[in-house]
């Protein structure tokens, strides 16, 4: 019995696969269609274990609450801004005027505030690194990262001297082909990394969905 | 109910208030930047749930049902969703999860050949072409503009980094005989000169974040500045 539904997942996973992944590459009527109905069902099956998530959370804080573990208010006030935004969202839509300002009175600040804090969090990070390992990846490290905040940001001073545009062109030239070169390598074995572990699911090698 | 202008005034002092309570965190970790944060995820996780009902799961699933009502049952384009969404729902519940593992499979099956047909056709052809085209000679550099020997030493330098970068990342070696996995030391070399090239990358990415996150950190402080003087004026 364990045998017959393992097969079965994996079928599908593999058949489904294997005809969105043709779709592709060959141009014909029936496999396009094919395609672009399963990716309808799947765009609708991953809102429908978003909403999954979000009632799995409400449930994780749900019981940090009712058994008043520790830190269990910010809890109680997750839960509650969870569902006044969900029910006002569901029932009015997120055009709604209270939806809208929460999203922009509340949402956009705290993330802008959260990307903000990231500086402090890059610039001691980069502090850290020169301190505690002095290799030469470490140097080239800080040094390109100079290179680029130099050529890029705008001086107090002598900002059209021949020093601000020498440090223009260089970060040009390190940032346009330095690093260009090495980006490429990334992207192409992440692509190669990701197609590798794509390919193991689609023959079943790799089976995230369980047996 | 209070009037437009009232609500935008009471929502910028509310975004000013949860600026510093995030921003407050640059001290230490306290309550407030925990308010903060909590409040944010709670109000993001509502939206997103409402987004995904409006967007996708009504307009796809719900709407075409109640329109069609019993005729919609027999269509099987909108039946087989329906029964894979209920099943998926089984997922919430541990003792009756293993129903729900079709729907997921499904999910997963069609989710790895969009990964991986978006890596071949978007990343691994293009780059790769992008990599050929700088080998043509004739060609000017379409984004520093140099040519002649200037665009070959050019040329070499990206082609090296994104060689060595590939090799860095290959970690398949001999195993001596005792034992040890050892990698040649050509190999060995490759991939140095290819860790340089992923120090020198990342720098610039770094560089890139940093000028952007403190362009963010400066546009937040200037929000509170006329948030204050904005109270203070009345």
């Amino acid at each position: 019995m364990k045998l017959g539904a393992y097969l079965l997942w994996a079928a599908v996973a593999a058949g489904a696969g294997l005809l969105v992944l043709l779709g592709y590459f060959v141009d014909t009527q029936v496999i396009l269609g094919l395609r672009l109905l399963l990716m309808q069902w799947a765009v609708l099956l991953a809102a429908a274990a978003l909403l999954i998530g979000l009632i799995n959370l409400l449930a994780v804080h749900y019981r940090k609450v009712s058994l008043q573990e520790p830190g269990w208010p910010y809890s109680a006030l997750l839960i509650l801004t969870f569902l006044v935004t969900l029910v006002l969202g569901l029932f009015f839509g997120p055009d709604f005027q209270v939806v809208l300002l929460l999203f922009n009175y509340v949402q956009l600040p705290v993330e802008a505030s959260l990307m903000a804090l990231l500086s402090v969090s890059l610039l001691v990070a980069g502090v850290r690194l020169v301190a505690r390992r002095r290799d030469v990846f470490s140097l080239l490290f800080v040094g390109t990262a100079l290179i680029v905040l130099l050529g890029t940001a705008p001086w107090l001073a002598a900002g059209d001297s021949a020093v601000a545009e020498g440090f223009g062109a260089v970060r040009a030239w390190v940032t346009q082909i330095w690093a260009a070169g090495g980006a490429r390598g990334i992207l192409i074995g992440v692509a190669l990394g990701a197609t590798a572990t794509g390919l193991r699911v689609l023959l079943a090698v790799d089976r995230p969905y369980g047996d | 109910m209070p009037n437009a202008s009232a609500l935008d005034f009471m929502g910028t002092v509310a975004a000013g208030l949860l600026t510093v309570m995030v921003l407050s965190y640059l001290v230490r970790d306290n309550p407030l930047f925990r308010i903060a944060t909590y409040l944010f995820i709670g109000v993001a996780s509502g939206y997103a749930g409402a987004i995904a009902w409006h967007n996708v799961i009504r307009p796809g699933l719900v709407d075409p049902l109640m329109v069609r009502g019993f005729e919609g049952m027999k269509d099987v384009t909108l039946i087989v969703p329906l029964i894979l969404v209920v099943l998926l729902l089984f997922k919430l519940s541990p003792s009756l999860s293993r129903y729900g593992t079709l729907s997921v499979a499904l999910l997963v099956g069609v989710g790895a050949a969009v990964v991986v047909g978006g890596a071949i056709t978007g990343t691994l052809i293009p780059q790769s072409l992008a990599a050929m085209d700088t080998l043509n000679p004739s060609a000017v550099a379409p984004q520093t503009g140099e040519t002649g020997l200037e665009r070959v030493l050019n040329v070499v330098i990206m082609l090296v980094g994104t060689m060595s970068t590939l090799i860095y990342f290959r970690f398949t070696a001999r195993r001596e005989p005792t034992g040890e996995a050892r990698r040649s030391r050509l190999v060995a070399a490759t991939a140095a000169v290819g860790k340089g090239f992923i120090a020198i990358t990342f720098g610039a990415m770094y560089a890139g974040a940093l000028a952007a996150t403190i362009l963010v950190l400066v546009e937040r402080i200037q929000f509170l500045r006329e948030v204050v003087a904005g109270f203070l004026a009345g």
